[in-house]
């Protein structure tokens, strides 16, 4: 039983993960990463990184075959014949929709790091205060100043592309140099900034190695080489994920045991000590259970994944799941809501091109509801927007034009004219009734029973949305876009892949799951540090605030364990 | 989630297409009429084949650069069909391949290969125009509400596809640069072809 003992154990090798399994394992303790999924080593196991088109039997499209064994992971648009290895099999994998939810996961080591969208935005006081100032749900217990150190900690191992813009609400951070705007969006950003005070244009900030500096050349990762072939795993380690540096960075302390086909039961808890002893674990392949102790247990399987394995961690003392002594594990779920917008072309500019399949475009941070000012009495919170095209238009424009013929073959060979689409993507109230359960009798295969999601946008949402399309298409017009369309077709909650909540950090642990710290109240040896642990979303993109975490709560661990206190 | 690096697939996603068309030993034109296949069809019979084959080489006939015949795109969508599309769909075009025929015949008094070029192409234009037209997609997101489209817009979908994502044209007439380096973000076009995605 000797090798089953590790010093810490870590659920899950994604982002949140990856990072704990890196921490833990630099300040020397033995830790063992759980993964339901398959192995994926860097490089070896990207099969299609470098494919064209032309290599692949129908060109990247997926199968009406694949597709049966996708019907929810499709919802999202993200899947196709070229990445569908790193999305998770459905069909194995089911959960309970009474409100359709769309669940894009990617079991397999390195998680969803592997397919992410890499954009990293700091919180600000902005966010945290957020709860407080409208008195909704609870306050956060942490503010900027306790995060900020970790931001810069992690942005500075990750590798952050972006441009300083001076803003409080969105706080500038370590950064590597941007990757540039092109002729249309630097033509947007000179038309919307002379005409809006407050709104400002600027490269995505996102997790590419546009310089990379030593700590990252050492991992054996290189500069972006603007492919934009990222969701297929990059050969070049240019973009972060857990394959490419917080794994490597974990394994090369030689105090990391990764241990795949891993399905997590439930954290094994004792009564008399009070704390978690370990983790019971199923063989996705053999069935065979095995328990794991360790002193020290960091839950990042993901928000839905982790608050499932904490409600089905049963015992005398938590006979409601895990750390759920306040009856809020599984409530306030938040995802954010996009796919709405406007979409316009541009005529201008049709001697100018561009050199790269660049990775990433345009951010409109958030501009509304910032101070009395910017106020919009419709509805609270706010929303940024993400550039979608930003491209001259490529042969398949054809296919909607009118024209066959020797001309129109030869016309298609050449640019069209540029598009722009501007995706607003808002924040979600932590609604108490948005929420997660067990149901008490469908088990999957593994004998886990099924996670039922029972949530949905509200009104304050809907009311934004009617806002993010009036302002994009206002922005798109004003800066000489013609043919401009709005769009909004929201999807189902979950298909914005940011799933946030169901295990939120407080100060009390009568309305809280986690402390400031993302320790479990009552538990204090086990941490949960992804988005489980989220007290309201913001309208940025999580994940940099999630390594954020993770590394302040290891560090904190670690403190703790030296004074005996866990 | 990566959701920009789907817009270049938007229509992979969709309609998507086949094999390397260097693999593809192409059919002939036999006095500008009734093609003759070298190939077996899986999906189609060899008249409709040899009906598509005139149908995906008048929209992308053969000019200085290569036709939708030269390139496989006729043998690559009899495959693609009957791998991505349902059975429904697939149905679709298989009328629609027929109705080809007898609008030729209807208006022309004869069978569309061997239409002149003149007439094929004015009457592809007909249910070019009239099939309506694919929602907005960004992302591989769907972000409009479908309506129905004419079996012609999924056709010249699927015939570009095939053609403009071979290696023939991929590598010979776009302009091939798989690993770009550096991002030049605004740089004089003076003429050049779209880059191969």
């Amino acid at each position: 039983m000797q090798q089953n003992n590790f010093d810490a154990i870590v659920i899950g090798s994604g982002i949140s993960g990856g990072w704990a399994a890196k921490e833990l394992c630099e300040k020397g303790l033995k830790t063992l990463v759980l993964e339901k999924g398959r192995p994926v080593v860097h490089v070896r196991d990207y099969p299609t990184a470098n494919l064209d088109a032309w290599d692949m039997e129908f060109r990247g499209a997926l199968t009406r075959e694949e597709a049966k064994r996708f019907p929810v992971q499709t919802r999202s648009g993200f899947v196709g014949g070229d990445n569908k290895h790193f999305f998770t099999d459905d069909l194995d994998n089911p959960y309970i929709e009474t409100q359709r939810f769309d669940w894009i996961r990617g079991n397999q080591t390195g998680g969803r790091s592997l397919t992410w969208g890499r954009n990293c935005y700091r919180w600000s006081d902005l966010d945290f205060e957020a709860n407080k100032k409208d008195g909704i749900a609870i306050d956060w217990p942490i503010r900027y100043r306790d995060i900020e150190p970790w931001y810069t900690y992690v942005e500075k191992f990750a590798g952050i592309s972006g441009e300083k813009l001076g803003l409080s609400h969105l706080p500038d951070g370590y950064f590597l140099p941007p990757i540039p705007l092109n002729c249309i969006e630097q033509h947007l950003k000179k038309e919307v900034e002379g005409k809006f005070k407050g709104r400002h244009i600027t490269p995505a900030r996102v997790a590419h190695l546009t310089d990379p500096q030593p700590w990252h050349l050492e991992l054996g990762r290189g500069k972006c080489m603007n492919r934009d072939r990222c969701a297929r795993g990059c050969p070049f380690g240019a973009y972060f994920s857990s394959n490419s540096a917080t794994l490597p960075a974990a394994a090369r302390t030689g105090n990391l045991t990764l241990r795949n086909h891993a399905v997590v039961h439930s954290i094994l808890y004792d009564e008399q000590s009070g704390r978690a002893t370990g983790v019971r674990v199923i063989d996705a392949e053999t069935m065979i259970s095995t328990e794991y102790r360790a002193s020290l247990v960091f839950c990042c399987a993901s928000t839905l994944a982790t608050t499932q394995i904490l409600m089905n961690s049963l015992s005398s003392r938590f006979p409601n799941g895990m750390g759920n002594d306040s009856g809020q594990l599984g409530r306030n779920l938040m995802d954010h809501h996009y796919r709405c917008g406007a979409y316009g072309e541009h005529e201008g500019y049709a001697d100018q091109y561009y050199k790269g399949r660049k990775p990433t475009g345009l951010f409109i941070p958030r501009y509304v509801n910032l101070d009395r000012l910017t106020e919009n009495k419709n509805f609270i919170r706010g929303y940024d927007y993400q550039g979608a095209g930003g491209t001259r238009n490529p042969w398949s424009r054809g296919i909607q034009e009118p024209g066959v013929g020797a001309e129109f073959k030869e016309s298609l060979f050449k640019p069209g004219g540029w598009n722009m689409g501007l995706m607003g993507f808002g924040e979600c109230l932590p609604y108490e009734d948005n929420r997660l359960s067990l149901d008490p009798e469908k088990k999957d295969k593994w004998g886990l029973p099924l996670l039922v999601i029972d949530a949905g946008f509200r009104e304050n949402e809907m009311k934004m949305r009617e806002q993010i399309k009036a302002d994009a298409a206002e922005m798109l017009e004003v800066a000489g876009f013609k043919n401009v369309r709005v769009f909004d077709e929201i999807g189902g909650m979950g298909v914005g892949v940011h799933e946030m909540g169901t295990a939120r950090m407080g100060r009390d642990p009568k309305t809280s799951v986690l402390n400031g710290n993302n320790q479990v109240h009552g538990v204090p040896n086990v941490f949960v540090t992804d988005g489980a642990c989220m007290t309201s979303a913001s309208c940025v993109n999580p994940s940099i605030t999630y390594m954020a975490l993770t590394a302040r709560a290891v560090d904190f661990a670690l403190q703790a364990l030296n004074k005996r206190n866990l | 989630m990566n959701r920009r690096e789907a817009i270049k697939n938007q229509s992979l996603v969709i309609f998507g297409v086949a094999v390397s068309a260097s693999a593809w030993s192409g059919l002939y034109l036999s006095c500008r009429s009734m093609p003759v296949l070298d190939w077996k069809p899986g999906f189609f019979t060899v008249e409709e084949a040899s009906l598509l084959t005139a149908i995906t080489e008048t929209i992308l006939p053969k000019t200085q650069t290569a036709g939708a015949m030269e390139t496989g795109v006729p043998r690559f969508i009899d495959k693609a069909i009957a791998a991505l599309f349902d059975p429904e769909t697939q149905q679709k075009i298989r009328d629609g391949l027929d109705q080809i025929d007898r609008m030729a015949k209807t208006t022309f008094g004869k069978k569309f290969p061997s239409c002149s070029e003149e007439e094929r192409t004015s009457l592809l234009l007909d249910l070019d125009r009239k099939a309506g037209t694919y929602p907005l997609s960004l992302w591989g997101i769907t972000l409009e509400q479908s309506k129905p489209v004419g079996f012609f817009r999924d056709l010249k979908s699927l015939t570009l596809m095939a053609y403009f994502t071979s290696e023939e044209i991929g590598k010979g007439v776009l302009r091939y640069d798989p690993v770009p380096g550096d991002y030049q973000a605004c740089l004089p076009l003076d003429g050049m072809n779209s880059w191969t995605e």
